[in-house]
């Protein structure tokens, strides 16, 4: 089985991806892009994209690159692995598996939601608010025609406005954040009009529809009552602690819930780029030099897992390391990509300050845990509890890795994914801080079935 | 259904746009059956299989570990908790395969 060979493989068709692509293209060098889904556009724009790369905001099938074949393009395809000698390990649907070549890569994976686990988050009728939106605005449908949203940040106020916008009904809108939190986020917005008319659009149709947002409130539980869910809510305060005082119930068919989003490192983790801790850029992140490269030559990261801040700063990075990639190539002058990346490095410094405010206002505080039963699920795939990683934590067992390896807690199908950042976080709550360590990762990253690696093999 | 802005619900899918700015429906237009368990479901082409069940008011997908019921969670190839059985073939994600003409979908609702 002959390998493929490329000058940049970009693994990640979202925004970051599609923008240092397009760039690329432009130059016609010879790249490839991989995207897991069956259309790019990554979770932002996924619902406006072919399959070709034609969205709203780029048009990659009108590229020079595209057109004389320089540019390719995998979608429905899943990276099982990297080595070091920047050979990639990918399986597609078309294909089965392949293996590909590549002088550069970058890493354009985006990131994940979050979800601050309580009693009764495993049911099947408790969702993140992405997911709800991803099936409105990709698909038309809605997830319940009734629902609750609850969480944080500004996700929850646009998913509120796009469901009242399709004649969904919201049962009530629980936000952790203060009132004045919230202001804090649109006085940072200012300057992204785009994002700024988003907010008013979703604020008015709340309006319209008299939703009033319940600030400093979280969902303690959650449980099923005849065909309907039951939840209980309480006053959060700001450090973490549950307010004494009344709860509050709803029921309702679904709930919706998210508490910010973490980058997905793991491939540039598995390649063996070095990774960095900080809770401005929402916990773990792969560091990149101002080039955009990582620690090792040759890879390069852009978008949500160099810290998370959202699609305008993905963009942004994306071009960088596209022009990095250029430069490093000979592509361009020494003026023209001094020239291009000034301004671009300028707006990329704005967007990550306010993806540092939204990472704080997102972050579990430490001593909220305290208050979170014993019995509440953390690893949902192996239904592994927090009373269970507690003793355990207790018991000296303070690295990710040794929890992972006497509670199983990450080993499943989404190895690590879901549980991963809450397993950070209740270490860093309950062990000092230089225990915290991220799972180690091993391929394949992703379950394979295994009769695609029969056919490989067989090949 | 009805809301403010005009769009009419049918079941949990907005099916006519009026006003204002909604997703497009293109590449959703045809329409499409496949079977839940052996139930014959309606689905368009170009959407993913997890959307379809959503859509039909399915909620419970498979059962964990310890049994418990589980459904869509992160709905964007992450979290895992929405893996079917296809067409009697191995498990696979309902939120990033998806639904064709046909296919035989199992889902552990019991």
């Amino acid at each position: 089985m002959p390998a493929e060979n490329y000058d940049v493989v970009i693994i990640g068709g979202g925004p970051s991806g599609m923008s240092a692509a397009s760039i690329l293209a432009e130059h016609s060098v010879k790249t490839l892009l991989i995207d897991e889904n069956g259309r790019l556009g990554g979770q932002l724009w996924r619902g406006y994209t072919q399959s070709v790369g034609t969205s709203r905001i780029i048009n990659l099938s009108a590229t020079t690159g595209y057109r004389n074949g320089r540019l390719h393009i995998h979608s429905s395809a899943c990276v099982l692995g990297i080595f070091p000698d920047k050979s990639i390990l990918l399986s597609t649907k078309a294909a089965g598996i392949k293996e590909i070549k590549a002088k550069n890569i970058l890493f354009a994976t985006g990131a994940r939601e979050k979800v601050r686990p309580f009693k009764g988050w495993t049911l099947p009728e408790v969702m993140t608010v992405g997911g709800a939106q991803l099936l409105l605005k990709n698909y038309n449908v809605l997830a319940a025609s009734e629902m609750l949203i609850s969480g944080a940040g500004p996700l929850i106020y646009l998913l509120s406005g796009d469901v009242l916008s399709r004649g969904g009904k919201i049962a009530a809108l629980l936000d952790r954040s203060s009132f004045m939190g919230v202001l804090g986020v649109t006085r940072l917005m200012r300057g992204q009009l785009s994002k700024f008319g988003q907010g008013v659009s979703s604020f008015s149709r709340m309006f319209k529809g008299k939703i009033l947002p319940k600030y400093r409130t979280q969902i303690v539980k959650a449980e099923r009552n005849a065909d309907l869910i039951e939840v209980t809510s309480r006053k959060i305060s700001s450090d973490g602690t549950i307010i004494n005082g009344a709860s509050h119930r709803y029921k309702t068919q679904m709930i919706t819930v998210t508490n910010g989003f973490v980058g997905n490192v793991e491939l540039a983790q598995l390649a063996g780029c070095k990774l960095g801790y900080s809770l401005d850029k929402g916990g773990w992140f792969v560091t990149v030099d101002s080039l955009m490269q990582t620690s090792l030559n040759g890879m390069f990261a852009a978008g949500e897992l160099t810290g998370v801040a959202g699609g305008s700063k993905a963009m942004v990075e994306g071009q960088l390391a596209a022009l990095s990639i250029l430069y490093q190539s000979e592509r361009i002058s020494n003026s023209d990509f001094e020239n291009k990346r000034k301004p671009l490095l300028v707006n990329r410094t704005r967007y990550q300050r306010f993806g540092a405010y939204l990472n704080r206002q997102w972050a579990i505080p430490g001593k909220e845990w305290d208050s979170i039963d014993d019995d509440t699920m953390i690893c949902r795939c192996e239904d592994i509890t927090l009373g269970k990683l507690r003793s355990w934590i207790k018991a000296g067992f303070t690295s990710s890795s040794v929890l992972k390896n006497a509670t199983r807690c990450g080993m499943g199908n989404c190895q690590g994914r879901t549980c991963g950042p809450l397993i950070y976080d209740i270490i860093a709550a309950y062990a000092p801080a230089e225990h915290i360590a991220p799972f180690s990762t091993r391929m394949p990253i992703k379950p394979v079935p295994l009769g695609d690696l029969a056919q490989m093999s067989s090949k | 259904m009805k809301s403010s802005d005009g769009v009419l619900m049918e079941n949990l899918r907005a099916v006519k746009k009026q006003f204002g700015r909604t997703v497009e429906l293109t590449e959703q237009e045809k329409k499409i059956t496949f079977y839940v368990n052996g139930h014959p479901t309606q689905a368009y082409q170009g959407e993913t299989i997890h959307a379809a069940l959503i859509a039909a008011g399915y909620r419970q997908f498979r059962k964990s570990k310890t049994k418990q019921p589980r459904g869509i969670f992160c709905g964007m190839g992450v979290c895992y908790e929405c893996l079917v059985t296809i067409d009697n073939g191995p498990q696979r994600q309902a939120c990033v395969t998806m639904v064709e003409e046909g296919m035989e979908v199992q889902i552990d609702a019991g």
